[in-house]
């Protein structure tokens, strides 16, 4: 089975090193999407389905944060499952961007198979994770 | 935190960051005869301590780095995509970095920038390596509270 992807990061570089690492790690990607920030990604999700999303927090215009909170609330997309990547290896944000319905969280930096297994056990069993307590 | 920990935790952030996303190995200390950085990228964070982190480094090191990032040969990374991975960079080291030394508190990141290539802040804790391309520098300056060691 291959698998229709969103990345959304403010940086180009970012996005292109993510493509690469799902590419060259054999997961199955038949479709790449990309968006700088939440807002293009809502935006492109009116008109695309995916099968999972990867998203900063940290971005311009919509950040993660905010970008997690309103896929919740579209019917349609709220069980499109969302994992956030990024430099926060905080418990504490961790803890808020799964309570938030992020169903996976990776920090950077990752090696490729760390995204590759979160990926795959995202798609595998698309629901909510525990959130960790302090 | 005692600065000889954050000092530990600096150098094991450069480690780990450029081993694991930009395939790219530390082999050492620089030499100290070496060409100096000429290209740097900064990153700015709020909370209880705030401060910055630089990241210097060559020309050299700079593209090659890039280059491994991006998956392409370092004659065909261009400059804007140079300064976007050096921001990356300095963006990871120091979400790494501050991860450590914050423990609960959620990092409050600015967003990371090209900036002059003008040496560390007296007081700032420091770290460099040869990356095989160049030398690679990290400074991190915060507010105070840093025991002293």
């Amino acid at each position: 089975m291959s698998y229709r992807v969103l990345i959304v990061d403010d940086s180009p570089a970012m996005r292109t090193f993510i493509r690469r690492v799902m590419e060259s790690s054999g997961f199955e990607l038949s479709s790449c999407f990309e968006a700088g920030n939440g807002e293009e990604a809502l935006a492109l999700l009116q008109t695309e389905w995916v099968d999972a999303i990867l998203t900063d927090i940290n971005m311009p215009v919509l950040d993660g944060e905010e970008f997690l909170k309103r896929l919740s609330e579209e019917d349609m997309l709220s069980s499109v499952p969302a994992i956030v990547i990024s430099t926060d290896a905080t418990k504490h944000r961790m803890g808020r961007m799964l309570a938030l319905g992020a169903r996976g969280y990776v920090t950077k930096p990752f090696r490729p198979e760390d995204l590759r297994a979160e990926l795959e056990r995202t798609l595998e069993a698309p629901h909510a994770v525990e959130v960790p307590h302090d | 935190m005692t600065e000889a920990a954050l000092r530990k935790a600096l150098a094991d952030s450069i480690v780990e960051t450029l081993d694991a996303m930009f395939f790219t190995s530390c082999l050492g200390e620089p030499d100290p005869e070496g060409a100096p950085p000429e290209m740097a990228s900064q990153v700015s964070f709020e909370g209880t301590r705030p401060g910055r982190l630089t990241v210097r480094m060559t020309a050299r090191a700079a593209r090659s780095i890039a280059a491994n990032f991006l998956g392409e040969d370092e004659d065909d990374v261009s400059d804007r995509q140079i300064g976007d991975v050096l921001c990356e960079l300095a963006n990871m080291i120091c979400g790494f970095v501050l991860s450590r030394v914050e423990g609960a508190e959620e990092l409050r990141l600015g967003a990371p920038r090209i900036v002059e290539t003008a040496g560390p802040a007296p007081g700032a804790v420091t770290h460099a390596v040869e990356t095989g391309c160049g030398v690679l520098e990290a400074a991190l300056e915060m507010e105070d509270r840093i025991c002293p060691p």
